[in-house]
């Protein structure tokens, strides 16, 4: 599924677990200094949770809840879930109801069609925006999750042009270990 | 009677010479192609009358008919709210309006449209000149579907007309500050308009009654209206389905 990765030569240096994955974890300026990636070909069916950021550029339909860290959805990400995350960024499309426990910011190439709840929301020139914003300059927003969450699942992992496929399981670096069950 | 006239006429000089003076940019700017999008503000006398009501301590519910804008969001994120926008402009009940669609299907349309959760009740709307460009049929059903999701003190804003051949640019707007409205154009071609004035207007939109009128320089209505719900307070509207 990733055998170009392992064939070229530019790829970074990474544990070879880690190459057998869907996500790419790299280091970022932004939140916690680790960010995990969901490439432009991967369509994720399923609920993500963990501890770290994350950047969506392929397609999810589910969940994402990382209530402690940033959620960025790029310009090529389609999200079809509902998202709860310290930050959200939104780049991208994405349907679904979203929770920002600190800010939401709509890009001016975002398009989102759901509700917002945050204390603070930013929206650019351009942005597109059907729903509603719960604001409250006054306070944060209150998730049930009372810590970190630990795991990362994901139900069904593809290729864009490949036929759905189950990936048992993966380690996405020493520290985090990823389940992924099949559906 | 010509005294009434007559001083009707110089109130209106007057207002319109007020108005004019507070319009910034270059008239009729929006309707030329490649002007950057924000390029007018417009002075508004009667929304800050609404401002001055909210209530600090308790959330207040906003309809923005219109699409979303950062300014908009910018204005009400100094106030505990809830700001919907129903981006309706771009909604196909524009188009329908002009098929063979019964006023009862339409209803049904803007409703699933609009998606509002069962126990909205907004305390303000924002219809800006949306209400120009529903025809009497679509205007009607969109005051049934709108109706569920006011109560007795909704207020909205909205812009209508003195006389019916007045002309509406294809523009939208937002909220920079409370006195001050940012006029953008909009971008795609504009929908069939059907202005109506403020008689038609309260008898298709019979939610609402008209408190306040401003007579606004190219012959646009600011109008500020307030909930009329004696029908569902008699008990023949029950709430959202």
């Amino acid at each position: 599924m990733f055998e170009k990765h392992r064939n070229s030569k530019q790829e970074p240096i990474v544990p070879q677990t880690q190459q057998d994955t869907f996500v790419t974890p790299v280091n970022t300026a932004a939140g916690s200094g680790r960010s995990a990636i969901i490439g432009p070909g991967i369509h994720i069916n399923g609920e993500i949770s963990g501890d770290e950021n994350l950047l969506v550029e392929g397609k999810v339909d589910g969940k994402i809840s990382l209530d402690l860290h940033q959620v960025e959805i790029g310009q090529t990400g389609r999200v079809n879930a509902n998202i709860t995350a310290k930050v959200i960024k939104i780049a991208g499309e994405v349907r679904g109801d979203i929770t920002g426990t600190e800010k939401v910011i709509i890009l001016r190439s975002g398009n989102v069609h759901g509700n917002i709840v945050a204390p603070r929301m930013t929206l650019e020139d351009g942005a597109i925006f059907k729903g509603s914003i719960d604001m409250d300059p006054g306070e944060t927003v209150n998730t049930k999750s009372a810590g970190p969450a630990k795991k990362v699942q994901e139900k069904v992992i593809e290729k864009a042009d490949e036929s759905p496929k189950v990936v048992t399981s993966g380690k996405l670096n020493d520290s985090k270990s990823y389940s992924l069950n099949g559906g | 009677m010509s005294f009434f006239h007559d001083h009707e006429a110089r109130i209106s000089q007057k207002k319109i010479g007020e108005l004019n003076s507070m319009v910034t940019g270059t008239p009729g700017a929006e309707l030329t192609p490649g002007v950057p999008a924000m390029s007018r503000t417009q002075q508004t006398l009667l929304f800050p009358t609404l401002v001055r009501r909210f209530k600090q301590d308790r959330r207040l519910s906003v309809l923005e008919i219109g699409p979303a804008l950062p300014e908009t969001v910018a204005f009400f994120s100094q106030f505990r709210c809830r700001l919907h926008f129903a981006a309706m402009y771009t909604d196909p009940v524009l188009q329908l309006q002009t098929g063979e669609h019964t006023e009862d299907e339409l209803a049904e349309h803007i409703s699933q449209s609009f998606g509002f959760r069962k126990e909205t009740r907004f305390d303000l709307c924002l219809f800006w000149d949306f209400l120009n460009y529903l025809d009497d049929k679509a205007l009607r059903a969109f005051n049934t579907a709108l109706r569920p999701y006011l109560h007795q003190s909704t207020r909205a804003h909205a812009f209508t007309v003195r006389t019916l051949n007045t002309r509406f640019p294809n523009q939208q707007y937002g909220i920079e500050q409370a006195h001050m409205f940012s006029i953008r154009p909009r971008s795609g071609k504009q929908a069939h308009t059907s202005p109506h004035t403020q008689a038609i207007l309260v008898n298709l939109l019979s939610s609402f009654d008209i408190d306040q009128g401003m007579l606004l320089p190219d012959g646009r209505l600011e109008i500020l209206m307030t909930a009329c719900l004696q029908e569902q307070a008699a008990g023949t509207n029950t709430g959202p389905k």
